[in-house]
Parts: C-alpha cells; sequence; structure tokens
C-alpha cells in the first residue's frame, strides 16, 4: 500500500523529475539521431518475432520489411495490412522505462540489473502487443481500431509501470 | 526469479489501471464532447481568426476549417487519450482521494494547457503540411494567401514542435506529473520498509 497522507513537491521529487525528463530528452535525441540503429536492434526484431508467433499459432501473416527505410514494415494479416511504426512497436515504454529507472535514486547496480529486467520483460510485451494485434485482425476485425488505439497503447504504458514499480521493490528491499 | 512478494503491489496497481482505463473507455465519447469544447475555445481565441482558421465541433468529431482558403481538414479526436492516462493513473495508484483530487487536478489542468497549444500548433502545421502535399503549380498559387496569415519561417518550428510533442510529448507529460506526485509516495513506502527492518 502507498501512504494516505496528501504530499507536496519537495526537492528530491523535483530532482527526480528533472532527472527523467533530461532523460526523455536525451534518449528521444539519441533515437531521432540514430533511427537506423533503433531499426535493426529494436523494430526489426520485435516485427519478425511477432510474426513468427503469428504464424506459429497457424495465423496467415506476411512481413515486408522493404519500407524500412522509410521507417516501417507492413505485416499483412488476412486481407489486413498493419503499418508497423516505432509507435507500434511501443519503443515510448523502453525510453520512458530507462528514464525512470536511471532517475530514480538508487545504487548502480541497482540500476543497472533494474534495465537487465526490465528492458527484455518491455521488449516481450512489445512482440506480445503486435501478435495480439494480429489475432484481433484475424478473429475480430471490427476491433482493429479500438486495440490498436486505445487497448495496446494502455496495455504497454500499464505493464511498463507495472515492471518499473516491481523493480522498485527490489530497491527498496535491499 | 521473480519474487511474489514483490509482484503483489505492482499487479494490484496494474488491475485497478486496467479497470478504470475501461471504464473511462466507456464515457470516451461523452468525455470527448465535453472536453473538446473545453479546449476548442481557447485555442480559436489563440488563432485569433487568422486566415479566417476555427476548429469546429460537431459531437465528437472536430475538424480544422480554413474559411478565407475555402479548407476544411478532419481532425482526430484522440487528443485527449492522455488525459484517460493520468485519470487512469492516478485514479490506480493507493492513495488518499484528497491527494488524487489534488493532484488529479494538477494533471487535468497541465494536460489541458498543452492540448490547446498542440491544437494552436496544428493550426499552422496542417495547412502548410497540406501545402508542402501540392504539386508546384498549384502550390505556387496558393502560397501567397497562406503565407499572408501563416508565415513561412513558422512552419519549420512549428512543424518540429508538433511532430516531438506527438511522438514523445503527449504521453511524457501524463507520465511526468504522476511521477511527480507518486514519488514521496514510493519514496516513504521505502523509509518504512526500512524501519520496519530496522526493528
Amino acid at each position: 500500500m502507498l501512504g494516505i497522507d496528501t504530499p507536496g513537491i519537495d526537492r528530491r521529487s523535483l530532482r527526480f523529475l528533472g532527472l527523467f525528463v533530461a532523460g526523455m530528452i536525451g534518449l528521444g535525441v539519441l533515437f531521432e539521431c540514430l533511427p537506423v540503429l533503433f531499426q535493426q536492434l529494436y523494430m526489426l526484431p520485435v516485427a519478425h518475432l511477432s510474426t513468427a508467433l503469428l504464424q506459429a499459432i497457424s495465423v496467415d501473416a506476411v512481413l515486408d520489411t522493404g519500407h524500412l527505410g522509410d521507417g516501417f514494415c507492413e505485416l499483412a494479416v488476412s486481407r489486413i495490412l498493419y503499418r508497423i511504426t516505432f509507435d507500434c512497436t511501443g519503443i515510448f515504454a523502453i525510453l520512458a522505462f530507462t528514464s525512470l529507472t536511471l532517475a530514480y535514486p538508487a545504487t548502480a547496480r541497482q540500476r543497472a540489473s533494474g534495465l537487465a529486467v526490465g528492458l527484455p520483460a518491455i521488449f516481450v510485451f512489445s512482440v506480445l502487443r503486435i501478435t495480439v494485434l494480429g489475432l484481433v485482425a484475424q478473429l475480430a476485425p471490427a476491433w482493429i481500431e479500438l486495440f490498436h488505439v486505445y487497448v495496446m497503447e494502455l496495455a504497454t504504458l500499464g505493464f511498463m509501470l507495472f515492471t518499473w514499480m516491481y523493480w522498485l521493490g527490489q530497491v527498496r528491499r535491499a | 526469479m521473480l519474487e511474489r512478494a514483490l509482484l503483489r503491489d505492482p499487479l494490484v496497481f496494474l488491475l485497478r489501471f486496467a479497470a478504470v482505463a475501461g471504464v473511462l473507455y466507456l464515457f470516451r465519447a461523452d468525455v470527448s464532447g465535453f472536453y473538446l469544447s473545453l479546449v476548442t475555445a481557447p485555442a480559436n481565441w489563440l488563432l485569433g481568426g487568422d486566415g479566417g482558421v476555427a476548429y469546429t465541433r460537431q459531437g465528437h468529431e472536430l475538424s480544422l476549417v480554413y474559411r478565407q482558403l475555402g479548407l476544411r481538414f478532419a481532425v482526430h479526436d484522440i487528443i485527449y487519450q492522455n488525459l484517460l492516462v493520468a485519470l487512469a493513473l492516478f485514479s490506480a495508484t493507493q492513495a488518499h482521494w484528497m491527494w488524487k483530487l489534488k493532484w488529479g487536478g494538477v494533471a487535468i489542468l497541465t494536460l489541458w494547457a498543452s492540448h490547446v497549444a498542440s491544437l494552436f500548433l496544428g493550426g499552422h502545421v496542417i495547412v502548410w503540411d497540406f501545402l508542402w502535399s501540392l504539386p508546384a503549380d498549384v502550390r505556387a498559387d496558393l502560397l501567397p494567401r497562406v503565407t499572408e496569415h501563416f508565415p513561412m519561417e513558422r512552419d519549420w518550428l512549428f512543424s518540429r514542435l508538433f511532430g516531438l510533442w506527438h511522438t514523445w510529448g503527449r504521453q511524457s507529460l501524463a507520465l511526468a506529473v504522476w511521477a511527480l506526485a507518486a514519488l514521496p509516495l514510493l519514496r516513504r513506502l521505502s523509509d518504512a520498509d526500512t524501519q520496519e527492518r530496522v526493528k
């Protein structure tokens, strides 16, 4: 349980906020400067793994990476064509988790362990996110908009915070 | 290896977040109409009628109309999604209702201001995006009428601000307000844990 008082803003909270914002800006700049790196290390693996997962459960999915230079892949499921962009792969959650973890007062070892557990967990969740969208395209195409714009977007954020709070628990216990 | 004892609080948070987000979705259309009226009025005031541009609403459908240019664009009605995210975050946090009310209010005000600003930027960016998508001869025809109200030198800055806001800013802002608010609670819990162990 969290506390029940009505807290104000103190110096440590402002420091945390400043570091979080600085982290987001720094990672955002890195992302904007090196999109190809993020495509190769993140977008492509997420797209390939989710396509493989869909095929493993007998969903007719075909991935086209020919548009990678334009910043997206195309995933064809049934008669629906998904344009997989960075937004769809939950890159925001990766950067936000990294910034939150680096901004929180903890030792370097604790931060490293948080990133070592959290980033792969969010990566796996992102693979599942695209897989779920593929399944929705196959099973209930009318629900695509709801799942694409709302459900999976919020689920990714919720899972990222779940992972972060789990790490906070580890830091507190140490 | 996951430790079950450490999973409890995050899991409770996640379930509450999902439940609140689900409930908010049910009222999405109602919230949309009401909220858009709160953001379009000040955005239109900021745009100041330059080029006869104004946001108009029909229910929760939003359009951007450039009367003097004879243009009309449909605007996606998801600008308030981070508002729902923020409301879900504050509702899901296990804290006193006064805390939720106070910080929820701060989040709504902050996001409202950001939405008004993004609509203002959108008024400039959308017409320029449209202009750049036209064939050169048509563009040359329209250019003087557009630059009269929407200076070209603003386009570079406004387009980038608008793009960054859409990619990174929206969710970051909701998350930043929540993180700022929740940190003292999380830290207090940390102190309480430490004291517990010392005992």
